[in-house]
């Protein structure tokens, strides 16, 4: 009798659980928070990555975009501005964002070329 | 006949299993979202969107697109917000200096709600011009005179080659360009419980009395030591404070290039 009561009790204690987690992760999740910025919506993503293309044109430094592009994605930078383009064409950007881009695009992919070149 | 309660326990470990999994569920495991907006960022990433934003904005001067993207953070304070960045960052190395210009151009281009600044040129690098000594050609009139010995005879004679002189021309060396000079136009002690004590509080403004924040102030100690600042924009426009410690003296100047 009393072993059945213990067995009862902790599966009182399994389906307790399983119901507590639905609700906490299902029915009644925690507000998102403390997010990043590798985690943004696509077209919030992109146009962060526009930011960052913007910021080459004004200071030209391809370390910074890089930098600033590693922070956005953990893909390669030129990979995150291809898409990023793609993306700012669905979305109707004008056409100087996208110029931004695509320059931006450019140097990266000249930089590439350059660094596998001197590549052993 | 006897009535058969349904056991206690059972509705214990129910609620206990409850509890411990939405307190799993909502703090230990929480749920890992993607897709996120701009809003629900942390803090330190709301800070690196704030400097994209405010660099974008250097760059195209739409203060339009530049209140839309910070707007996308949800706060209400964006120019106080940015104003408390710049302040942050301008202690830190020179990119971050630089990213503080930018919130501060943002920032006061929101607090003044004015139009758009120019789009800012695109930085062409030049190489950097060498100070060389560049060698010119000088001819000395003396040195290209014909020998002086007449020739004796109506035949041509050789004649000496004028020697060049390579004169070093000075160049001018570039210096830096001065920041505008900064006077003192009053000073006084202030009593205020509630200030810190040995509060040194600067206001830096422009000829027309207008404040004017991301000016460098250098503030030195003896014995050596000097610690650099800048006025920002929060809680006042051009305002800077320093604490000073008792049993010394200390020197502020102003600008970049005291």
């Amino acid at each position: 009798m009393r072993a059945r009561r213990w067995a009862g009790f902790i599966l009182s204690i399994l389906v307790g659980l399983a119901l507590g987690l639905a609700y906490g992760w299902l029915a009644n999740p925690q507000p998102p928070k403390d997010t990043s910025l590798n985690g943004l919506r696509a077209d919030y993503r992109t146009d962060a990555v526009l930011m960052v293309a913007e910021a080459y044109h004004a200071d030209s430094s391809l370390e910074l975009a890089q930098t600033r592009l590693a922070e956005l994605s953990g893909d390669p930078a030129l990979l995150v501005v291809q898409q990023a383009i793609i993306k700012g064409g669905e979305l109707g950007y004008p056409r100087a964002d996208l110029e931004k881009l695509a320059a931006l695009a450019q140097a990266l992919e000249k930089a590439s070329a350059v660094s596998g070149e001197t590549a052993p | 006949m006897k009535r058969r309660s349904f056991p206690l326990y059972l509705i214990t470990g129910l609620v206990l299993g409850l509890a411990l999994g939405a307190l799993t569920a909502w703090y230990v495991v929480p749920v890992n979202y993607v897709d996120t907006a701009p809003e629900t960022l942390s803090a330190a990433d709301q800070d690196r969107y704030r400097v994209l934003a405010a660099l974008a904005y250097q760059d195209n001067g739409d203060l339009g697109r530049a209140r839309a993207r910070l707007a996308l953070l949800g706060s209400t304070t964006a120019a106080q917000d940015l104003a408390a960045q710049a302040q942050r960052q301008m202690s830190l190395d020179s990119t971050a200096q630089q990213e503080a210009r930018a919130l501060a151009l943002l920032a006061s281009a929101l607090t003044s709600g004015g139009g758009s600044v120019q789009p800012a040129a695109p930085a062409v690098h030049t190489p950097t011009a060498k100070p060389t000594a560049q060698p010119t050609t000088t001819v000395d009139p003396q040195q290209t005179a014909m020998a002086t010995n007449p020739p004796p005879t109506a035949q041509p004679t050789a004649t000496t080659p004028p020697e060049f002189t390579a004169t070093p021309r000075p160049t001018i060396t570039p210096l830096p360009t001065l920041a505008a000079p900064f006077r003192l136009l009053d000073q006084k002690q202030v009593c205020d419980v509630h200030l810190t004590p040995g509060l040194l509080q600067i206001e830096v403004q422009d000829e027309n009395g207008k404040p004017l924040p991301g000016v460098a102030v250098v503030v030195g100690m003896t014995g050596g030591g000097e610690e650099r600042f800048y006025t920002g924009l929060y809680p006042d426009r051009g305002y800077a404070d320093f604490v000073m410690t008792a049993g010394f003296t200390y020197s502020a100047r102003v600008g970049d290039n005291s």
